[in-house]
């Protein structure tokens, strides 16, 4: 199998940004990536377009046309969507191209236009993500996750005080974070008293709605991979689904799809969650941090909990696994297109030195976690840094 | 929800089999921040339940204090309004669930 890397990374502010639309925020970032691995647009052979909502939200599809539009070139441009995967989904199938000979070098683009509209249009229009029926049902994606957290809690015995530590640690890292969409930290007070959602859910332990974009350069190009100053070595790329509807699910105290998707992927590279020190995982609700660490294998199924009050996952606790440096989802934001490339971006911050304020001390394997719905779709990316 | 008077029309079937039937709630959660729609109803509460026959369904739990439930609780279904819809459209009817006691 040839050698592909990630050799470049740009992501515009996430938030809410009413002066940019989102062909504003396509254009930063895929310029912006552009500049930063010193390619000219000649020198990219495609481009895999993120993004969830412009269709429902803004009736404006056929992106890839207007994406050439803004780069002057005639090369393919393919979009993907699956909800909150997107991200993950356009670098997989990014890798794949690359791996099938059919380039050397790609851009992976997302972005997310998510705040023109008022909440309640915003929420009707993530739940296109969720089954017919749920949607009847009035369910809302707080709502759905508040169902799996609710059974959880349940199930284990825990509290939503237990949820809440979770965003506490994410909003630490968030702080450090100058392109996150929320920098301020929170104490766990602050997370117990905002109101609820969707029970037990409340508003600080649920991801913003945000707006962002970001893009990646991945590259089989050898003499372009020794060239580049700051690179990741792509391990593996794994895909797996699971139905749409929770109702269907086998069980509701684990994501499926995660847990296929991280066998599939430790299994193609030979590594198992010990050699993992650091991780971008999707946290759209505090819930669905603690259901991923199980899920992954890192922590034992219903013990999440217990070891997310210990917050021992921050980056300047380097004792072990590092999750979130970014300030996941929940406190860097979740302009939805965007996020899944976000978290590879992310990586290469890390394992290349860039991550500033925020630097772990050292990385040899990392892996990414991005999850569609409630569920449907995961995608687990395992990463190393580069020796030739 | 998108609808339409033919959706409405086809789901209809669905829902008169689901009527007069119990079951108990496997999950349920209250929505403080609806969807369009459901703002006159807001918060409401959307429940998964497992019918006493197996299958397993999404639906609303209506006229229940938050306090009676419980995981396990025992339903049954009623046939109640859906959301609001345009006022000149066909009215969408959906199975609910009270709780029994």
């Amino acid at each position: 199998m040839v050698n592909s890397a990630v050799i470049g990374y740009y992501t515009t502010q996430f938030g809410e940004l009413w002066e940019r639309s989102l062909m504003d925020l396509l254009k930063e970032a895929l310029f912006g990536a552009l500049t930063e691995t010193g390619l000219q647009i000649d020198q990219i052979d495609a481009i895999f377009f993120s993004n969830m909502l412009s269709g429902v939200l803004d009736n404006d599809l056929h992106l890839g046309a207007k994406i050439s539009e803004i780069i002057g070139q005639n090369i393919p441009i393919f979009r993907t969507e699956s909800a909150c995967a997107s991200g993950g989904m356009a670098f997989h199938l990014g890798l794949n191209y690359l791996r099938s000979g059919s380039g050397k070098t790609v851009l992976i683009l997302g972005g997310e236009k998510m705040t023109d509209y008022d909440l309640e249009t915003i929420t009707t229009s993530l739940a296109s993500a969720a089954s017919e029926e749920e949607q009847q049902a009035g369910l809302t994606f707080p709502g759905l996750y508040g169902l799996l957290a609710q059974s959880y809690l349940s199930t284990f015995n825990y509290t939503e005080e237990n949820l809440a530590h979770i965003s506490v640690k994410n909003h630490y890292h968030g702080s450090f974070n100058e392109k996150g969409h929320f920098q301020n930290q929170l104490s766990l007070q602050q997370v117990m008293s905002s109101p609820y959602v969707a029970s037990p859910l409340k508003v600080l332990d649920c991801s913003p709605i945000s707006d962002g974009a970001a893009a990646i350069v991945l590259t089989v190009d050898a003499n372009l991979i020794n060239k580049s100053p700051h690179k990741i070595k792509v391990l593996t790329s794994q895909v797996a689904t699971d139905t749409i509807s929770l109702k269907d699910r086998q069980n509701l105290l684990e994501l499926k799809a995660t847990k296929i998707a991280s066998e599939k992927a430790f299994k193609a590279c030979g590594l198992t969650p010990k050699d993992i020190n650091l991780v971008e995982l999707h946290d759209c609700f505090t819930i669905a941090e603690i259901l991923a660490l199980e899920d992954l294998g890192f922590w034992e199924k219903g013990r999440g909990g217990a070891e997310a009050v210990k917050q021992k996952t921050r980056f300047d606790d380097n004792d072990g696994l590092i999750v979130n440096t970014s300030g996941g989802l929940k406190a860097s934001g979740h302009p939805v297109g965007a996020t899944g490339i976000k978290q590879i971006g992310e990586l290469f911050l890390q394992i290349n030195g860039l991550a500033t304020s925020r630097q772990i001390q050292s990385c040899n394997y990392a892996l990414t976690h991005n999850v569609g719905g409630s569920g449907g779709t995961a995608v687990v990316n395992i990463f190393s840094n580069y020796e030739d | 929800m998108k609808t339409s008077p033919v959706k409405i029309w086809r789901k209809q079937k669905k829902v008169r089999e689901l009527l007069g039937m119990r079951g108990k709630i496997v999950s349920w959660t209250q929505i403080h921040s609806p969807v369009v729609g459901m703002e006159p109803f807001t918060p409401y509460i959307s429940a998964l339940i497992e019918l006493d026959n197996g299958t397993k369904v999404f639906g609303q739990i209506v006229g229940t204090k938050l306090q009676e439930l419980k995981i396990g609780s025992v339903v049954k279904s009623v046939l109640r309004k859906n959301f609001e819809n345009e006022p000149q459209s066909v009215i969408d009817y959906s199975a609910k669930f009270i709780l029994v006691n």
